[in-house]
């Protein structure tokens, strides 16, 4: 859940960047849905994880001033309790476990079929960046080639760098680093689109 | 060395670290620390070629028709492979298996190689052909070809920065300012990369690294996919979409 919160974030982040170029009808939905969004998910996690309606619930019990309803959100509380982990109390156990054998835990190796899989999809993406580029579609050339490379450089990232099994930090960082970009391209490309005239196509 | 190995065949880590793990993480967290500066670096070229390629988009359409199609696609090729092979020295590293590990890194350095020697007879063609930048270039054919293609433009087409054709020819030169800065500035880390690697094939031979401990090994990895990386956002900026 800490993720959905961090990614949240970001999407707000960058749709606040990208509301110059979408033109004011469509940026704001999208920031006002990914600042609803976030919330939801903020406000779900704060019950679901960190516990505050069941320790909001035990209290009432205690001093007996729950109310009428008191066993609605008992019911609420299990029904949470069953989606969010199923086994709860198996995975606690087994987290426990890992955190005491943190000295001999091992990293996580990607079984080489994978490693073949992601060259194959390289490769074939490759080969559709040279296809399409033969075809002329005017200014969607630049869109659908920078698709392309941004899909094989996903690949990239999160297979041959590990980004995908690596901690949260390590994760950050890189975000961290990309959106800095995003904040620099955007903003020269706002910048050069309003002020100077642009040829968009031949 | 911080990390030596023992005389049964364990790793030592550094007295400030609390163990292997932490060790590799912190180092971890440098190279990716590292990275994004890399990132940033070739981010600002990526964005003052955004910026040209939007006021001079002319310069830039002839200018890659310039390039060949064929070594960059060869190039990439060469790249993607080369990741490939990095990233199983790295696995069969972590499964303890140096032989096959040196056999992945050395064929990861061939690649590097492969891709330089592709690189050298790309510049020697441009050089000869005196498709170099600022005061250097000498070649009236691209200037005229950049000429023609902006007359047979529609008028309504014409924005006020390419209208003026002898400006135009002019600074033509650009395309190949930034053609071997960004692909020079690549290169020299296809450069770097190679001897890096060169540096843990070498210490994997030797049997410095295991499963337990192949932190430079990893960390060489991520600094080569970053160079895959910038490669695959390059090919097409500079030689399909023109």
């Amino acid at each position: 859940m800490d993720l959905v919160i961090q990614y949240g974030l970001y999407g707000i982040a960058y749709a606040c960047i990208f509301v110059p170029f979408f033109g004011f009808g469509l940026g704001p939905p999208v920031v006002i849905g990914a600042a609803l969004g976030s919330f939801i998910g903020n406000t779900y996690s704060l019950i679901a994880q960190q516990g505050i309606l069941k320790n909001f619930i035990k209290d009432k019990k205690e001093t007996g001033s729950g109310g009428p309803i008191l066993p609605l959100l008992e019911g609420a509380q299990k029904a949470i309790d069953g989606f969010e982990n199923p086994g709860s109390a198996m995975k606690v156990e087994a987290h426990h476990e890992e955190e005491h054998n943190h000295d001999s835990e091992k990293h996580h190796i990607i079984p080489i079929p994978v490693y073949v899989g992601v060259l194959l999809v390289l490769l074939l993406g490759t080969v559709i960046t040279v296809a399409v580029a033969q075809v002329d579609f005017g200014a969607m050339n630049t869109v659908i080639a920078m698709l392309v490379a941004t899909i094989k450089a996903s690949f990239v990232l999160a297979f041959f760098m590990h980004l995908k099994y690596d901690n949260l930090m390590n994760r950050v960082i890189f975000g961290s680093g990309f959106f800095f970009l995003m904040l620099l391209i955007a903003f020269s490309a706002a910048d050069i689109f309003t002020r100077a005239s642009v040829i968009k196509a031949f | 060395m911080s990390t030596v190995k023992t005389e049964d065949g364990h790793f030592h880590h550094a007295h400030h670290f609390k163990n292997l793990n932490h060790q590799y993480d912190s180092a971890k967290q440098g190279v990716w620390l590292f990275m994004v500066t890399e990132i940033l670096m070739f981010g600002g070229l990526f964005v003052a070629y955004l910026i040209y390629k939007s006021l001079y988009a002319p310069i830039f359409h002839v200018g890659s028709t310039y390039l060949d199609v064929k070594m960059g696609s060869i190039n990439t090729v060469v790249l993607i492979t080369s990741s490939f092979t990095m990233a199983l020295g790295i696995y069969f590293n972590q499964k303890n298996k140096p032989k096959q590990a040196v056999i992945a890194l050395v064929l990861t350095i061939l690649c590097a190689l492969t891709f330089m020697v592709i690189k050298y007879f790309e510049y020697s063609h441009k050089i000869h052909l005196g498709l170099v930048p600022g005061k250097y270039f000498n070649n009236p054919e691209f200037q005229q070809k950049v000429a023609d293609f902006i007359n047979a433009m529609p008028i309504e087409n014409l924005t006020p920065a390419i209208s003026d054709i002898n400006n135009m020819k002019k600074i033509a030169p650009l395309y190949f300012g930034f053609y071997f800065v960004m692909t020079g500035l690549h290169g020299f880390h296809v450069v770097i990369g190679a001897l890096l690697i060169l540096w843990v094939t070498i210490k994997t031979a030797r049997g410095q690294f295991g499963s337990e401990y192949y932190t430079p090994v990893e960390g060489v990895g991520l600094f080569w996919h970053i160079v895959d990386l910038i490669w695959i956002y390059l090919f097409p900026l500079l030689y399909l979409v023109g």
